[in-house]
């Protein structure tokens, strides 16, 4: 099976990736078991950083679409054609939505949402 | 006497082998290329003029036909003015270093083949980059025998390394001989893993191509493994029974069988050579 990449694309190399490989799950070009190339291997045959092929790897790998094992390698994880169908940007845009369209509701204005959400991300972060 | 004699005759063939048969072989497989694809049907090929190309033949038949008076010189002398060691020297540190001498045309055009690659890279205009979403693992190209066979050989060079360090010969350098042969082998394991999984040299190069340059320099560098090792274990052992006079005809011939090996297995009528044309230009 073969990836193709446009880096002149507007999408972000990573994501290209990621949707490739979702889309190989979703139609059975890629079973589950079937092992991936490695970060380094993929990386030097798309001639991209080291660190675009592992982003991709770990949103992935986040997602279970794909399970690393070690010294053993990357391979697509067993559930991978039923969590594919699941995109979390979406989730992450209609659950913030929503939760906008509720504060907004209830009298906030958009600065104390954005002051509000800025200081819970960041203390998450702490 | 007669030791001599077969000395000079399989250094000859060394001679002959890697300054004339060899080199004519590398030199017609270029002309076959340059003829059957050409500039203007495949522009890729060629990143530097074909004159430059030319020019880089007529260097590397003079450097081999130097290298071929050389070692002429080198039989005739044995022959006419016989000396217990060649040169006066040591036969086996002139036999080592013409060797070193007789590839020196080949390594510089091999050095010259990265420019080439670095060349062939630049004008690579092309937006979409392709690649097989398939790890690559040794078995894929090179059997579990072979690799089988040179760990074998290994562990029983070690353990007959320290079987012999319990006898007292002269010339025997012990542990270093283990310590020079793993040296070799994590050298070839690196560079085998460099075709396997370092970047791509040649941005057209076909995915078959590819796994086939892999297969090659795989098993060229595991057989040539096999052989130092069980070269160097020879040349012991001659040390051993007091026969150090036939050691530079054993590694005459070593150098003969590496040197063979190494041009083999490359096959140019396999090669895929569309991936040069012009029209691929647009993907």
């Amino acid at each position: 099976m073969e990836i193709v990449i446009d880096i002149d694309g507007p999408v972000p190399l990573f994501a290209q990736l990621i949707g490739q490989i979702k889309e190989a799950v979703l139609g059975e070009r890629l079973r589950p078991g079937d092992a991936l190339p490695s970060i380094r291997q993929l990386a030097n045959d798309l001639n991209v950083n080291n660190k675009t092929v592992a982003k991709a790897y770990r949103l992935l790998e986040r997602d279970s679409v794909i399970e690393a094992k070690g010294y053993r390698g990357t391979f697509v994880h067993p559930d991978a054609k039923a969590n594919s169908t699941i995109d979390l940007n979406e989730l992450v845009m209609t659950q913030l939505t929503k939760t906008v369209d509720a504060l907004r509701q209830s009298g906030a204005t958009d600065s104390e949402i954005r002051i509000a959400f800025s200081d819970v991300m960041n203390r998450r972060g702490n | 006497m007669s030791g001599q004699i077969l000395f000079y005759v399989v250094f000859l063939s060394q001679v002959l082998l890697i300054s004339f048969f060899l080199p004519r072989q590398v030199l017609e497989r270029v002309r076959y290329v340059v003829s059957t694809y050409p500039p203007s049907s495949y522009p890729r090929l060629y990143p530097v003029s074909l004159e430059r190309v030319e020019r880089a033949q007529r260097n590397y038949r003079n450097m081999n036909l130097f290298m071929l008076v050389l070692g002429l010189a080198l039989v005739a002398r044995g022959f006419y003015a016989p000396s217990e060691e060649m040169l006066n020297w040591d036969t086996t540190s002139v036999v080592f270093f013409y060797y070193l001498l007789q590839w020196s045309p080949l390594l510089i055009a091999l050095t010259a083949g990265f420019t080439y690659f670095n060349l062939k890279r630049k004008p690579d205009a092309r937006t979409k980059r392709r690649a097989e979403l398939r790890p690559r693992r040794l078995f894929d190209y090179v059997s579990p025998a072979l690799v089988g066979v040179a760990a074998i050989v290994y562990v029983a060079f070690i353990v007959f390394i320290a079987y012999v360090r319990t006898f007292e010969f002269p010339w025997f350098g012990g542990y270093l001989n283990v310590l020079g042969i793993t040296v070799l082998n994590l050298v070839f394991a690196g560079t085998i893993a460099y075709y396997m999984y370092g970047k791509r040299k040649d941005p057209y190069k076909s995915y078959e191509d590819r796994a086939r340059e892999i297969e090659l320099n795989a098993k060229l560098l595991i057989f040539i493994s096999i052989a130092a090792t069980v070269y160097v274990a020879l040349s012991i052992c001659l040390s051993a029974f007091d026969m150090r006079h036939l050691g530079p005809i054993a590694q005459s011939l070593y150098f003969q069988v590496i040197s063979v090996a190494a041009f083999r297995g490359f096959r140019i009528d396999k090669v895929n050579f569309e991936v040069y044309r012009e029209e691929l230009a647009a993907t």
